[in-house]
């Protein structure tokens, strides 16, 4: 009986997780997309854009992750967007992930010393080769540690679109708990399956910042 | 848009959003002092000789940057009562936040420590001073003033973080707004506030980061 | 410097866009339906989806939960799958929490809430309620150990008192328990649990589904006599789907007239569907 019980906590936990994984997976693409374009147009100080992305940034990390979600879930039904739980969740974390990214990005395109430029410049290079064959290589290999971090900071933020009704897998775990499982029991082996994909990706991420 | 805007809901749940922000201050305020403390304890812990204590620390603080905050949350709220302690949700909900909170402060702490150079603490010791006395009067006060930026941004982050607990039905300024639109069934209005709310909040708290930050970063250390 | 201006200036524009917004308000007073799909009735929107979308709240056995595969049941959720079955259509349910389902309906997540919600007329201003399909009440549950020893007892007193949040308990506890403090939580087993963990003293419930928390712990409380409040409970859809409403309305009418509702009456609730006792005029 108690064997039984357990597979079936970890098979329920395991449909969770699916979506854990999808939408960590979509949403890390996308917003590394954002990151890298909004992060880009900062560097270069494009100038009304520029603005735009500034004020983007500002609002966005200056407010919890939970309310940004509620908000595009629970009031652009208003204008006629109905988002299930799991767009609502990737636009969120797109939304709110990207912002820091474009951060990220930017005080790394940043970080290569002018000397890289200038040297760029004096070889004849135009702007295009210059980014493409100097700035950017290294620019993402400083950007790399800081990305890593936020990348787990996203798969842990997935948690929340359990809230607003996604069966991830927190909410699983949730749900289980609400059948009467015991908590520390269901919470200890959700923390696991979090833990098994973040700890991995923080321990890359602390070596490449040691060895920067 | 079909929206039939009422925004004096607002002034009906006034007394609502007054506590809602109040309690994101003071839940936040309260995690941060403590979780400093702790934060402290765990940086030293993870810096000691003993092995299997910067062994145990560190990886606390690994479990900690590996799992959600709301895992940590549920962990908390709901594992305490099923071994018979029986808190309210309020603390609950700070313990897990400095709990959570305690490990990132611990690194940002032992990157202050450690960026003292060495070269201070054997000037102290040729002076004849103790190690107590170095701690205290010459480690510390450096070590202080570089964390203070880092720690500041950390409390902008519990900020943000304490929004969590409206998962566990504590009223601060998140759930309050969702309370709202629970009742009144209309999102804009209550959300609108929340979010002007923690606008607000941050930037307070970035204005005196960067005063601070003009104080304390006198003799580029 | 430039980071204040980064700061002034996102002020400037959150005002100015908060301030636009609000002050359209009187034009947003008329109800738009400009688009062709609008202006197509519920159920045939229904039929060409092939799908009726439910809202429920999957926690409170017997009427809504999940098995121990994580599988729905209960009494709703089994008269949602035959209102599909009658209509010739798939089911979808959407599980949500108590105090999304009207948003959600507003919103057009989902076309009806099947579950077991009171028709108050406070509600009644937001939602179309079908005619109810059961009766029942609130009541008060509290610990063994506690002094209380009746529902009248609990009235006037300062006690923390949990209820669901969204639910019709709450606006009892706020118009009849002027002096307890309020506690909403999440989900009807969560107000077991805070009774269990001290967290309120008192929890208040529709009385079947407080029967079946007490019974997960049959030792350590117990349910005071009396009910706080009579109730009745219906499905909703939005004013303006009202074909769906009648449609709802002649289901119920059927199955208890072929014999179906005294069947899942008597499956979920343990006892005989007795018309007389649960007419609601």
């Amino acid at each position: 009986m108690e064997s039984g019980i357990f597979d079936r906590i970890i098979m329920q936990l395991v449909t969770g997780l699916y979506w854990t994984l999808c939408l960590s997976m979509a949403a890390s693409i996308l917003s590394l997309i954002v990151g890298f374009v909004a992060g880009l147009i900062k560097s270069i100080h494009v100038p009304i854009i520029t603005y735009v992305v500034n004020f983007y940034t500002y609002i966005v990390r200056g407010v919890p992750f939970l309310l940004l979600l509620f908000i595009i879930y629970y009031v652009l039904p208003f204008f006629n967007i109905r988002l299930s739980p799991f767009i609502a969740g990737v636009l969120s974390l797109v939304i709110h992930e990207g912002a820091y990214m474009t951060e990220i990005i930017r005080s790394g395109i940043e970080s290569v010393e002018k000397g890289q430029h200038e040297a760029a410049h004096s070889l004849g290079l135009n702007y295009f080769q210059k980014m493409r064959y100097i700035i950017l290589p290294q620019a993402i290999k400083i950007t790399l540690p800081p990305l890593a971090g936020q990348f787990v900071l996203l798969i842990k933020s997935t948690a929340l679109i359990s809230l607003i009704g996604l069966t991830d897998l927190t909410r699983v775990g949730r749900q289980l708990t609400q059948r009467g499982e015991n908590p520390f029991l269901i919470f200890f082996i959700v923390g696991i399956f979090y833990f098994v994909i973040c700890y991995p990706i923080i321990n890359i991420s602390d070596r490449l910042e040691r060895s920067v | 848009m079909n929206y039939f805007f009422q925004w004096r809901i607002i002034e009906k749940y006034s007394d609502y959003f007054y506590r809602g922000f109040f309690n994101t201050l003071s839940i936040s305020a309260i995690s941060i002092s403590l979780a400093l403390i702790f934060g402290i304890i765990l940086a030293i812990l993870k810096r000691s000789e003993i092995k299997g204590l910067s062994w145990l620390s560190g990886g606390y603080i690994n479990l900690i940057r590996s799992t959600p905050l709301l895992v940590q949350v549920y962990f908390v709220y709901f594992g305490l009562p099923y071994i018979n302690i029986n808190i309210s949700g309020y603390w609950c909900g700070v313990i897990a936040l400095v709990l959570n909170s305690g490990a990132y402060i611990s690194e940002i702490v032992r990157a202050g420590l450690e960026s003292i150079p060495n070269g201070q603490v054997e000037a102290a010791q040729s002076l004849g001073i103790d190690k107590r006395q170095t701690y205290i009067y010459i480690i510390l006060p450096q070590a202080l003033r570089k964390i203070i930026p880092p720690l500041i941004g950390q409390f902008t982050y519990l900020i943000k973080d304490s929004s969590i607990l409206a998962a566990i039905g504590i009223y601060e300024l998140t759930n309050t707004a969702n309370v709202v639109h629970a009742r009144t069934f209309k999102p804009i209005e209550p959300f609108v506030v929340a979010l002007l709310g923690y606008i607000i909040i941050v930037t307070i708290l970035m204005i005196s980061a960067n005063i601070l930050k003009k104080k304390f970063s006198l003799s580029g250390y | 410097m430039n980071k204040i201006r980064v700061v002034l200036m996102s002020f400037l524009i959150m005002v100015l866009m908060v301030m636009s917004v609000a002050c359209s308000s009187p034009s947003n007073e008329q109800v738009t339906s400009s688009k062709a799909v609008d202006e197509k009735r519920i159920l045939d929107k229904i039929q060409s989806r092939g799908k009726i979308i439910i809202g429920i709240n999957a926690s409170a056995p017997p009427f809504t939960f999940r098995d121990n595969n994580g599988e729905l049941t209960g009494m709703t959720v089994e008269l949602g799958r035959l209102i599909g079955e009658r209509m010739g259509v798939e089911v979808e349910f959407i599980d949500m929490d108590w105090a999304g389902l009207i948003p959600s309906l507003l919103s057009k997540r989902i076309d009806l809430i099947g579950d077991r919600m009171s028709n108050t007329l406070e509600r009644a201003k937001s939602v179309a309620f079908t005619d109810s399909y059961l009766k029942t009440g609130t009541v008060a549950y509290v610990r063994n150990t506690s002094s209380l020893s009746s529902a009248d007892d609990v009235r006037g007193k300062d006690l923390k008192v949990g209820v669901l949040l969204g639910s019709i308990q709450e606006e009892v506890a706020t118009d009849q328990l002027p002096k307890a403090e309020i506690v909403p939580l999440q989900t009807n087993p969560d107000i077991k649990s805070a009774l269990l963990s001290n967290r309120v003293e008192v929890a208040l419930d529709d009385e079947i589904i407080a029967y079946e928390q007490v019974q997960q712990a049959p030792d350590k409380l117990k349910i005071l006599p009396g009910f706080l409040v009579v109730d009745t409970y219906s499905f909703a859809v939005r004013h303006e789907d009202n074909d769906l409403r009648l449609w709802v309305n002649l289901f119920f009418e059927k199955i208890k007239r072929e014999g179906e509702f005294a069947k899942i009456y008597k499956k979920w609730l343990g006892k005989e569907w007795n018309p007389e006792a649960q007419k609601q005029l």
